[in-house]
């Protein structure tokens, strides 16, 4: 597939894969539907039994990210991986034009907010991950998603990145795939680049935090080997975890930053968060802003 | 041998030798999953005016960057060269510096960790230490004493200085007479803070009356606000 938006004619064509597999499962269809809203299409598509290989996502973010950004980055390589592989929704994932999160880089077109990496893995893992039941047995919860992007967020956030697997990977001992040359544009990774630890999932706070630390300049080289870098890593943990939780069918809680559970006691009326209190706030719980309590 | 032969075993010996030292590389990537240990000396007790923190990382395969983070700021970054085993800085650095910097008074907290050259990153540790400053002026008071003309006269006076202090003043005290003019100047030493303390010298002054000031000066440099004096009685 070219880097361009896939053209009309070919999202049609795609589409009507999708269409055809959902007249296979007996779901009736309605004439001139929009595409997006015909039954079979709806997500969660299945995740195929033979599970992709995390190294070799990531190896793709490296080098979507190089051409299209971070969100994009690790979207579509989870996307691309799933498109590749047999199984019930395959045509489905095939069927997703690239670029679609272009728009995500720079934390939404330059806006700082939502790192891109962590906006391509909750889209793709909201894709592949569907309603559970609850311990009741009956209910439908959002649980098991909810779990499995807050792991991939507090991955992001309290994880010092980018980690120097990309760099093991390039040299063949990361896993078992061998040496890996980046496609052009992509760069060669840097070995072993300094790292920073977010403690937030936001790309400014994030970024200026690992530019501050090491030197480095936004758009530089180095700044770019370090977003690139963390889309390897975010894929990686992405796949990763999908891998698991379709293995074992668990996604385990995920413990927040402290100060989400101490800041929230009082804070009740507030907009719920789950990022670090600390990463935007001055405020601590002893700090005395509570009228000294 | 032909010179052809000598060649070929050249270009395979720095083959093997390569491969070698490469393998031998990776190897070290592929495998090396532990991350560096790192410590500081910090002080349990408070430190004076500055504080000078040693930190030291160690690691089997060689250290590539030591980092420290001082309240909560950015993190500072020391890059190590050479790979040594064991490296320590010595922190808090100034903002993109080598030099120090004086954290200032009050309750501080050091986060502090390394990364070797393998990629593996050592969790955050903390440390805090608390750094104080003696800005308070002292004080000094003083009581009328008598003597008589040719004996030791014992000068009786008393330095304050609030908390913090450093326990320690240096002390001057000046006689003068009626006039306001001084007689005689007296060093009284480093005495220590907010206790009684006595002055003695042999009185060769003439009968009269006469006033003694006391001036201190802290150990952290303070010199008095207010000059205790009292009456000094030459009989």
């Amino acid at each position: 597939m070219s880097d361009n938006l896939m053209s009309r004619r070919k999202f049609l064509a795609g589409t009507g894969l999708v269409l055809g597999a959902a007249s296979v499962s007996g779901v009736a269809l309605l004439k001139d539907a929009d595409p997006a809203e015909a039954a079979g299409t709806a997500i969660p598509w299945a995740y195929p039994a033979e599970q992709p290989d995390p190294e070799a996502v990531a190896r793709r973010a490296w080098e979507i990210y190089y051409k299209s950004g971070c969100a994009e980055a690790v979207w579509y390589s989870c996307v691309e991986a799933l498109a590749a592989i047999p199984g019930a929704n395959q045509a489905d994932w095939a069927s997703l034009p690239m670029n679609m999160f272009r728009f995500g880089g720079g934390g939404i077109a330059g806006w700082g907010t939502i790192c891109g990496t962590l906006n391509g893995a909750a889209a793709f893992i909201s894709m592949a991950v569907g309603q559970n039941l609850a311990d009741d047995g009956v209910t439908k919860t959002w649980t098991h998603r909810n779990n499995l992007i807050n792991g991939v967020f507090q991955y992001y956030s309290t994880t010092a990145l980018p980690t120097n697997n990309t760099y093991k990977s390039s040299q063949g001992v990361l896993g078992a795939l061998g040496p890996w040359t980046p496609a052009a544009p992509a760069a060669a990774p840097i070995a072993n680049a300094p790292t920073s630890t977010a403690n937030s999932p936001l790309c400014h706070s994030s970024l200026v935090q690992w530019t501050e630390t090491t030197g480095n300049y936004d758009a530089s080289p180095a700044q770019r080997d370090r977003c690139g870098k963390a889309c390897f890593d975010v894929a990686f943990k992405t796949i990763s975890m999908l891998n698991t939780y379709y293995e074992l069918n668990s996604a385990p809680a995920v413990s927040f930053d402290p100060s989400v559970a101490a800041c929230g006691s009082c804070h009740k009326d507030y907009t719920g968060a789950k990022m670090a209190c600390g990463s935007c706030h001055d405020n601590t719980v002893t700090d005395g802003h509570m009228g000294g309590l | 041998m032909r010179k052809t032969h000598i060649v070929l075993l050249v270009i395979v010996a720095v083959a093997v030798v390569s491969a070698i030292g490469a393998a031998g590389a990776y190897g070290d990537l592929a495998s090396d999953a532990n991350a560096p240990a790192t410590t500081t000396d910090a002080a349990t007790t408070p430190y004076w005016d500055d504080a000078i923190i040693t930190i030291t990382a160690t690691d089997d395969e060689g250290i590539a960057y030591i980092y420290h983070e001082l309240d909560e700021g950015i993190a500072h970054l020391t890059t190590v060269e050479g790979s040594p085993t064991s490296f320590s800085i010595e922190a808090p650095l100034a903002f993109h510096s080598t030099d120090h910097k004086n954290p200032g008074a009050g309750t501080h907290t050091l986060k502090y960790w390394a990364q070797d050259i393998n990629g593996n990153v050592e969790a955050q540790q903390t440390v805090t230490f608390e750094v104080l400053k003696d800005t308070a002026k002292p004080t000094t008071s003083a009581w009328s004493v008598a003597v008589v003309k040719g004996r030791v006269a014992t000068l009786k006076f008393k330095v304050s200085d609030p908390e913090p202090t450093k326990g320690t003043a240096t002390v001057m005290v000046k006689i003068k007479d009626r006039a306001g003019k001084v007689v005689k100047t007296m060093s009284a030493g480093t005495k220590t803070v907010n206790v009684p303390l006595t002055k003695k010298f042999r009185c060769g002054l003439a009968k009269g009356t006469y006033r003694y000031y006391v001036y201190a000066t802290d150990a952290s440099g303070n010199a008095q606000s207010k000059v205790g004096s009292a009456r000094l009685t030459v009989k």
